[in-house]
């Protein structure tokens, strides 16, 4: 029926392509298979096409496999209480991590860190969160600080100038609030319990890095009346209606709302991290012809200074049979080109390393500017403490919850700072306070 | 069911309606026990249940042993626990305001369902139950919002309850005004709002029980209602009512224990606040668990919820002994 010509011709296709698959389902298997889990979501996708796409061709030896999970963060804490979970582990805040820590779930990482020379790559007060009792068990990811962002175009509109002082924000929004624009579009809808940005930044920036520091080791205080005076400041403001109209709508208005109006001109102005960006909500695809930019959080002072924090750890399971590959994959992700990478293509913010300016070749001026002033600001120690990185577990989540209370006038700011000093020292005294790298 | 209502009828032999006599019963025969039966008996039905049975020890049993356990230790969630006897239920009772808040709230919310959707669920049970054309649509269309998953009701209401692109908003703009109000934003109004979407989302499952109930109620008991000469209202709470007697009350108990387990919409709409005002116990729970990694503590507040239920079920079974016909 078939030919010899056919037969032989058959045959040869079907040799060749077994001699191209062969070895590389051999070379595949011989590679040490590690596993990581991420968010299913598109930043997921990305950090799996960027990051680990690219290490798995890089290495020789090492494959990380990802799987995408709905709710990382829940499936991960089930699986970690079961003694399961995947080799490389990512942790949602350092608090977490140095829980995840001290119940010895994490394989500690002194070694590496010498291995790899992570102590000179990462900067130094962001790689101590990992910390507990001296051993390293997560390595910090997603910078972050708090700015103001506004409405630029609305702004040269009507002739307003940044602010240097806390003092002449307050002026500013006033004139703000008196030309019939909403000062801060802030809402929290989504996230009642994200409230505590606010006061974390009016603290930080009334009181200052170093009078933070203090604090945060318990050498003065949070009933300080420096911190009273910060709180009452924040609360006037909200009172006036200087946040998104009132509590009613900064309690009910949705983060997508509160960025478009502020891309509308609706309002002026917006609060939050440098994790957010704007471009969305600005320009003809968002329907509007504004422009928009970022100053810092002015100090009473008028020293430029920035609230420093991670947002995220990674550490690797102490269950995994292969934690140095897993450290290879680790000490890729956190090199200057793969972040690099992964900040140009998934907008994720960068790690807390040590990186060339050309990392942000391909990033918006504007947000790249952000790690500048913030890098030149912190060099000279004019640094804050986020709130979600260095308080105590529970005291962070107070944070949270009571300052809705004071808003809402249902608790006192000296109540509020009281709660905050018996949670302080409570954590103090159980030795739950987040490492805090001397000034 | 039907010789209490009937008995105050004149006219009518009740012992018409009973089905049997126990005395007419025939005496007990003694049949060999064989292996056949052994099998047929016990065997048999055991293997059938055992695989779920054991699936119900491991996924059910065990974790709330531990529970029990965790819940006099103080333990993080992660490694170790360490056990602290009666500490953890001594924070709740003499301690914690917020457990207290909390567990106000769960009766708030208890209240109201035990009242507002059974009032709806049973009008509209009702009125459709006289419905002859057209009675499975409107069941569907009042049951569809049961099967819509929690977490777009709760987005469809965070929407409808905003005080800026809401219904009150949009009232607003047409001239009628005082409803643009931050439902959701406000400690007065928080919690019920948030009751309010859970009720749309949940009436009509209600309704659908009391309609199946209700079309168990022999029509001739509606025929010699009308002979008598009772009106609408009467004839509900004469003969529906009491038909359906046995479902309201087990609903009314499911409901009791449901209002302890509370979470998903507080938490989709308000996460417990603002203010901590329309915070629940499942709320405070996953609070202590997961944010403030107590959950040594969270598992004795658990069991409180626990308690809590299990004085229902006992009052429920309780009542049905003494002869409450429930």
């Amino acid at each position: 029926m078939f030919s010899r010509n056919r037969v032989t011709f058959m045959v040869g296709l079907v040799s060749v392509l077994l001699l191209l698959i062969i070895p590389a389902s051999i070379s595949a298997q011989d590679k040490v298979q590690v596993t990581v889990w991420l968010n299913d979501d598109d930043l997921g996708q990305c950090v799996k096409d960027t990051i680990t796409d690219g290490f798995n061709a890089f290495s020789e030896t090492t494959e990380v496999n990802v799987e995408l999970q709905p709710n990382v963060d829940d499936t991960l804490r089930t699986a970690l209480a079961g003694g399961a979970g995947p080799d490389i582990i990512p942790v949602d805040s350092p608090s977490s991590g140095q829980e995840l820590g001290r119940a010895g779930l994490l394989v500690p990482l002194n070694g590496y860190v010498t291995q790899y020379g992570w102590d000179e790559r990462f900067v130094p007060w962001a790689l101590e969160l990992g910390r507990v009792e001296g051993e390293l068990y997560t390595l910090p990811d997603s910078l972050e600080t708090l700015v103001i962002w506004y409405n630029k175009t609305l702004f040269d509109d009507n002739g307003w100038e940044v602010p240097a002082t806390l003092a002449d924000l307050v002026t500013l929004s006033q004139t703000i609030a008196d030309a019939g624009v909403v000062p801060f579009s802030n809402g929290f809808g989504e996230c009642l319990n994200c409230m505590g940005s606010l006061p974390g930044a009016f603290i930080n920036h009334y009181a200052g890095g170093e009078v933070m520091y203090q604090a945060l080791t318990g050498e003065i205080p949070w009933t300080d009346p420096v911190f009273l005076e910060a709180i009452i400041l924040l609360n006037d403001m909200v009172q006036n209606g200087w946040f998104n109209g009132g509590t009613d709508r900064l309690f009910t208005d949705s983060f997508n709302t509160a960025h478009v109006t502020l891309g509308s001109g609706e309002a002026a102005m917006y609060l939050d991290g440098s994790w957010f960006n704007p471009d969305y909500v600005f320009g003809e695809d968002a329907g509007n012809t504004n422009d928009y930019d970022w100053f810092p959080i002015p100090t009473q002072d008028g020293e430029e200074m920035y609230v420093t924090g991670v947002g995220a750890a990674w550490g690797i399971n102490v269950t995994s049979e292969h934690p140095d590959e897993a450290a290879e994959y680790l000490d890729w992700a956190f090199s200057a080109d793969a972040q690099a990478e992964r900040f140009n293509n998934c907008n994720f913010a960068l790690a807390p390393i040590r990186i060339s300016e050309d990392a942000f070749a391909q990033a918006d001026p504007r947000t790249a500017r952000i790690y500048a002033a913030y890098g030149e600001a912190a060099a000279n120690g004019n640094y804050g403490y986020a709130n979600w990185a260095f308080f105590p577990a529970e005291m962070g989540t107070a944070f949270d919850e009571d300052i809705q209370e004071v808003f809402l006038g249902s608790m006192t700011p000296e109540d509020f700072l009281s709660h905050m000093q018996e949670l302080f020292t409570a954590a103090q005294a159980d030795g739950l306070l987040p490492p805090l790298p001397a000034r | 069911m039907t010789r209490d209502v009937l008995s105050s009828k004149e006219g009518v032999d009740t012992h018409e309606v009973v089905p049997f006599v126990k005395d007419d019963l025939p005496p007990k025969v003694a049949i060999p026990w064989s292996r056949y039966r052994f099998m047929q008996k016990v065997v048999i039905p055991w293997a059938f249940i055992l695989p779920i049975l054991l699936l119900h020890a491991l996924v059910v049993l065990l974790p709330a042993i531990q529970g029990v356990y965790y819940s006099f230790t103080e333990w993080s969630g992660f490694g170790a626990a360490e056990f602290i006897g009666l500490e953890n239920f001594r924070r709740i009772f003499f301690e914690d305001t917020d457990y207290g808040r909390a567990l106000g709230n769960n009766l708030l919310w208890m209240v109201f369902f035990m009242t507002v959707p059974f009032a709806m669920a049973l009008f509209a049970a009702s009125l459709l139950s006289r419905v002859k054309t057209g009675g499975l649509i409107y069941r569907m269309l009042l049951f569809l919002p049961y099967v819509i998953p929690s977490v777009v009701v709760a987005s469809i209401w965070r929407y409808l309850l905003s005080p800026r692109f809401g219904i009150g908003a949009q009232l607003s703009n047409i001239g009628i005004q005082g409803l643009d109000v931050a439902f959701l934003g406000r400690t007065d109004t928080a919690l019920l709002s948030i009751a309010f979407a859970d009720n749309w989302h949940f009436w009509g499952f209600l309704m659908v029980l009391f309609l199946t109930a209700m079309q168990a109620i022999p029509t001739d008991l509606y025929d010699a209602a009308k002979v008598d000469g009772a009106n609408r209202w009467q004839e509900f709470w004469n003969v529906t009512l009491p038909g359906i007697r046995p479902t309201v009350f087990f609903m009314l108990m499911m409901v009791m224990i449901w209002s302890f387990l509370v979470f998903e919409y507080v938490w989709l709409l308000t996460q417990g606040g603002p203010g901590g005002s329309s915070e629940v116990l499942g709320v405070v729970i996953f609070k202590n668990a997961f944010r403030r990694f107590d959950a040594g503590y969270a598992a004795a507040q658990g069991l409180t919820i626990s308690f809590f239920a299990s004085i229902i079920v006992l009052l429920y079974v309780y009542l049905r002994k003494r002869g409450w016909d429930i």
